[in-house]
């Protein structure tokens, strides 16, 4: 059986220089990265975080990759809530496609389905989705709770 | 796990059903469970489900806000193992059925599923996957056309008439689900593949909506599982309708090079 990992590809109408931009500034990234801001020199070995506006750390890891605007692979540790699981592995991937890009990212590394796991399953969705918005359209996508109707299924 | 638990698990109908019922498609909601039962109430089909889960033969998992049941035919084939090939007994109806879960594919079936968050109401939303006009501008140039009834037809048609996908509609709730049945008929090997099937489902979030695609019962991984999963397929129809709704103009984009983009296919 092979390690588990999430895949998501999502086409961005943007430039390699604009999508690079959205992933690594930290104006940027508090609007579609649950509140979260980008903390990193972007330097290979060097510390990578995302933290909440009053300082507390989401993620922590370190940037193993990092070549604009093509490609940043760091390290992951969840902070958000308490965990033993080992850290994981972020890919971002950056392909232009025209007066468009395919962004893939990755999330690998997961021992199993664990805590981390689970817990960013239904998160880079709406990440993506956000990361796009933004881009596109110059706004905040504002994700709200699901409408009572579905709430018991 | 006792296997007392699991016998009186497996001596209720209702329960075989639930059983069965997730052998046909694994990885199912409460609120499509209990359609297998419908003599029953929501209550009951989750008393038996809580049941079933006790004795190992289920085992859930959440996924958004929904929990979905798997089959887990472990507790089933130690029960193979100690009392069906030790007494080589015939097999009972309800060990025939076990026997079946055995053989069904269960949690390693393959199946590919997407979830874009979109600026749009339900209802935009829906027009957006039912109207041709708007399909032609995300949807690979093609019009989708259907009575969007049960057993109606469906199909994604080039405007030079070429049908390039034909299924059947299974479900239509207007604004919240719809599911119907795939076959892409523009390449020989996977129009000889049986239909696999797609479930689109709209959940409203304030102002905006999930869509969630399902797409699943393939015999393995096929040729139409490979395809609609590489970076030409769901990623990029879902993405440009996402731009459609969102800033009302198409998203094209150009291949680069096949060596640029092979990583990612």
């Amino acid at each position: 059986m092979t390690a588990p990992q999430h895949v998501f590809q999502i086409y961005v109408r943007a430039t390699p220089e604009r999508l690079w931009q959205a992933i690594t500034d930290p104006a940027m990234t508090q609007v579609y990265y649950f509140n979260s801001r980008i903390d990193s020199d972007l330097a290979v070995g060097s510390p990578i975080t995302y933290k909440q506006p009053d300082g507390s750390v989401d993620i922590e890891g370190e940037v193993l990759e990092a070549d604009p605007p093509r490609r940043l692979v760091h390290s992951f540790s969840s902070r958000w809530a308490a965990n033993d699981d080992p850290p994981t592995t972020v890919t971002w991937e950056i392909t232009p496609m025209g007066e468009a890009c395919l962004l893939s990212v990755s999330h690998s590394g997961f021992p199993g389905e664990n805590t981390t796991y689970q817990s960013v399953k239904d998160g880079w969705p709406m990440i993506l989705s956000g990361l796009k918005t933004l881009v596109e359209t110059g706004e905040q996508l504002k994700i709200g709770e699901p409408e009572a109707a579905e709430a018991t299924v | 796990m006792e296997l007392e638990d699991v016998f009186r698990a497996l001596a209720d109908p209702g329960r075989r059903t639930l059983l069965d019922a997730l052998r046909e498609r694994d990885g199912q909601a409460l609120g499509e469970l209990d359609e297998a039962l419908p003599g029953m109430t929501r209550f009951g089909v989750m008393k038996h489900l809580r049941i079933l889960e006790a004795a190992g033969l289920v085992v859930t998992r959440r996924d958004g806000r929904r929990k979905l049941h798997f089959l887990n035919p472990v507790p089933i084939q130690l029960i193979a193992d100690r009392w069906i090939s030790r007494y080589a007994q015939p097999w009972t109806t309800a060990m025939a059925d076990l026997k079946s879960a055995l053989e069904a594919p269960s949690m390693a079936s393959p199946r590919h599923v997407y979830e874009v968050y979109i600026r749009t109401t339900p209802e935009r939303l829906w027009q957006a996957l039912t109207d041709g006009d708007l399909t032609q501008r995300y949807y690979h140039d093609t019009r989708v056309a259907s009575g969007w009834q049960p057993g109606d037809p469906i199909t994604y048609t080039w405007t030079d008439g070429t049908v390039t996908i034909d299924g059947e509609i299974v479900e239509a709730d207007a604004s919240r689900r719809l599911v119907h049945t795939f076959h892409f008929t523009q390449d020989a090997e996977q129009a000889a593949e049986r239909p696999s099937r797609c479930t689109w489902e709209i959940v409203p979030m304030g102002e905006t909506c999930l869509l969630r695609l399902t797409h699943d019962n393939f015999d393995g991984e096929t040729s139409t599982y490979r395809s609609v999963g590489n970076v030409k397929g769901w990623s990029f129809i879902l993405s440009g309708l996402k731009t459609v709704l969102e800033t009302g103009e198409p998203l094209h984009i150009q291949e680069p090079a096949a060596e640029a983009v092979g990583r990612n296919a």
